[in-house]
């Protein structure tokens, strides 16, 4: 095998920049690295000194996708600490949202970020030019699931209704039947979506020695919190996630890599579906039979698939989380107080995989310690490890074949980096 | 907590103030903190104040009920133009000699804290393409992507401040902290009642 080297600098449509090196000579790879993840520490510096209802709104900031992913994690590790009991509707209605964010980020990952590849198009814009209709229906999903979560707790950007301990604002019936009304009118683009995704061939990659881990909860398809689990078949709750996740410097790399049971694990929407496939919703489920998707699923390009099952998933789920909604009384919805005080850790299924969020909260409820562990951080050993495989399995092909490949693997992993700046660059002419 | 929106006239016309940038990154967030003190401040009739985040491609929607468009962001700009020809620069004085754009304008190098107010017609968005991802789906790219699907967007003006420090910490430079006075001052101009027809 020939010698050659990839070095790519900013890796388009992932989720911020990444940098992708790699080095082969003589057959042998001398250096393989992915630096994609920034430290959340700044966070967690941050929160600390701040009140603990303060930092539902502080971490939403963390990431424009994921703003209700840190809401929910950071109400979770608040109520935890506290000995806060949420009421029956509210974790109803936190799930409905849960499920609003998981479709608007799969929506725009599957068509803006992923489709492009397989129409050969350089990114969203070109498809546009091609295929407008394919981008004008991820526009009408995208806006569809965020009308419906603005619809019950105002502006994405700043979930501001949701608080430890319930809603500072309960939707009105109207509001919940307004939004039943949107996703029933998505079913179409929704059907459209199946079709176009089904026709795209995901490139082989097999690399069984991957350890899932996800969230698993009794008699439903578990997002918005529950046990964590792996794909070698512990179980524990989310206080235990210290002794299973272990963080590990990596002589190659500049960022921490995590390990759980092997050498590394992978987190998001193919760890939920290898998890959790026997709870999916009727449409999901069904489909993602179709597909062929037989657990466990070993290709990581899979993540896409399972994405797409999500999405039907997240459509069914919240259809039903509305109508048991409607026909609950919508009466009083007190927000309930603190009981204790002391350490409490959150875990839910944002988009990309677990997120933890970890306080420790004075009795004058103020943070005194915080940690947060984000699913990107967690999956960038494992994609390492994929990258090896495809590194070998495409020996002897051409490097710019192996580079495409390469950034496709990583932008199935759906990988962020958030908090990247978005000024404005400007060239006055 | 503070409110995030303020929305009077949402249907049709009236005039969008939309800041968006990063609060956790310094400067980055210069046109969200320009939303919060404008939020405490007394509007004209049909202007809808909005703190749009990070942005990306909800942009779109967020832009199209209206009729016009003040744009508050942080503005990375190498040259900025030393007439009024292509828009008002905030704060002039320091021309820089006799240097000229490809369309043969006077420019000068903007300091940061400086502010620079322009219809974005008149420039060209940097890296459109292809660096498009959710999370930097920039305005360049937002708009060719509204441009190439026909979506019709209202006129934008942008008020942008010069960040000097962008990296992690919720504190403005001192530069931008007094910059955001004059942001405030630019959007209260363009709404005056001459400039409000739309």
């Amino acid at each position: 095998m020939k010698g050659y080297e990839i070095n790519v600098h900013h890796i388009t449509r992932i989720e911020g920049h990444g940098n992708l090196v790699v080095n082969v000579k003589d057959g042998h790879i001398e250096e393989l690295r992915l630096e994609i993840v920034e430290s959340p520490r700044f966070f967690e510096a941050m929160l600390e000194g701040r009140r603990y209802d303060e930092a539902p709104w502080i971490t939403a900031r963390i990431c424009g996708i994921c703003a209700l992913g840190h809401t929910t994690a950071s109400i979770l590790a608040a109520e935890d600490a506290l000995g806060i009991e949420p009421d029956e509707e509210t974790v109803l209605l936190r799930k409905l949202l849960v499920d609003g964010e998981t479709l608007q980020s799969h929506i725009l990952h599957l068509y803006f970020l992923v489709a492009p590849d397989f129409f050969n198009a350089g990114s969203v814009i070109p498809l546009a030019e091609t295929h407008p209709e394919v981008v004008k229906r991820a526009l009408r999903l995208k806006k569809m699931a965020n009308a419906s979560v603005e619809t019950l707790v105002g502006r994405k950007v700043h979930p501001i209704g949701m608080m430890p301990g319930g809603f500072r604002r309960w939707p009105l019936p109207e509001e919940i039947g307004e939004v039943k009304r949107l996703l029933l009118e998505a079913r179409e683009d929704l059907t459209a979506t199946v079709e176009l995704f089904r026709r795209l061939d995901m490139p082989p990659l097999r690399r069984d020695e991957t350890e899932y881990l996800a969230l698993r909860e009794d008699g439903e398809y578990a997002l918005y919190t529950g046990q964590i689990a792996s794909s070698l078949g512990t179980i524990s709750p989310p206080r235990t996630y210290r002794d299973r996740i272990h963080e590990t410097v990596a002589p190659h790399s500049s960022a921490k890599h995590v390990s759980a049971e092997r050498d590394s694990f992978a987190v998001g929407a193919l760890a939920r579906y290898n998890l959790n496939h026997d709870r999916l919703r009727p449409w999901a489920k069904a489909v993602a039979a179709e597909l062929g998707l037989e657990p466990p699923v070993t290709n990581p390009f899979h993540n896409n698939t399972a994405q797409l099952v999500e999405i039907l998933h997240c459509y069914e789920d919240a259809l039903e989380l509305c109508d048991q909604l409607l026909e609950r009384p919508n009466g009083d919805h007190r927000i309930q107080e603190p009981t204790r005080h002391g350490r409490g850790v959150g875990a839910s299924e944002v988009p990309r995989g677990t997120l933890y969020h970890d306080y420790r909260i004075d009795e004058s409820g103020r943070i005194t310690e915080a940690n947060c562990i984000i699913p990107t951080g967690q999956n960038l050993a494992n994609i390492e490890a994929d990258m090896r495989q495809v590194v070998s399995d495409m020996a002897g092909g051409e490097p710019n074949d192996i580079q495409q490949r390469l950034e496709m693997l990583v932008r199935a992993y759906d990988p962020c980096i958030s908090c990247s700046c978005h000024f404005l660059d400007v060239e006055f002419v | 907590m503070e409110p995030t929106t303020r929305t009077a006239g949402e249907h049709g016309a009236g005039t969008l103030v939309l800041g968006v940038g990063n609060p956790l990154r310094r400067d980055d967030g210069a046109g969200v903190r320009a939303v919060a003190r404008l939020l405490k401040l007394p509007l004209p009739e049909g202007v809808t104040v909005l703190d749009g985040g990070t942005g990306g491609v909800d942009l779109l929607d967020r832009m199209r009920p209206y009729a016009r468009v003040i744009l508050l962001d942080a503005l990375r700009a190498e040259r900025v133009p030393a007439d009024e020809a292509t828009g008002r620069i905030g704060d002039r004085g320091s021309e820089k000699n006799g240097e000229r754009s490809r369309r043969g304008r006077p420019r000068r190098r903007p300091r940061p804290g400086e502010v620079v107010v322009f219809r974005l017609s008149h420039v060209d968005l940097l890296n459109p393409d292809p660096r498009f991802s959710l999370h930097d789906a920039s305005l360049g790219a937002v708009l060719r992507l509204a441009r190439t699907l026909e979506i019709p967007l209202p006129e934008i003006t942008v008020v942008g401040v010069v960040p000097a420090a962008v990296g992690w910490g919720t504190e403005l430079s001192p530069q931008v902290r007094e910059g955001l006075a004059r942001m405030v001052g630019e959007v209260h101009r363009l709404l005056a009642p001459a400039r409000c027809s739309a």
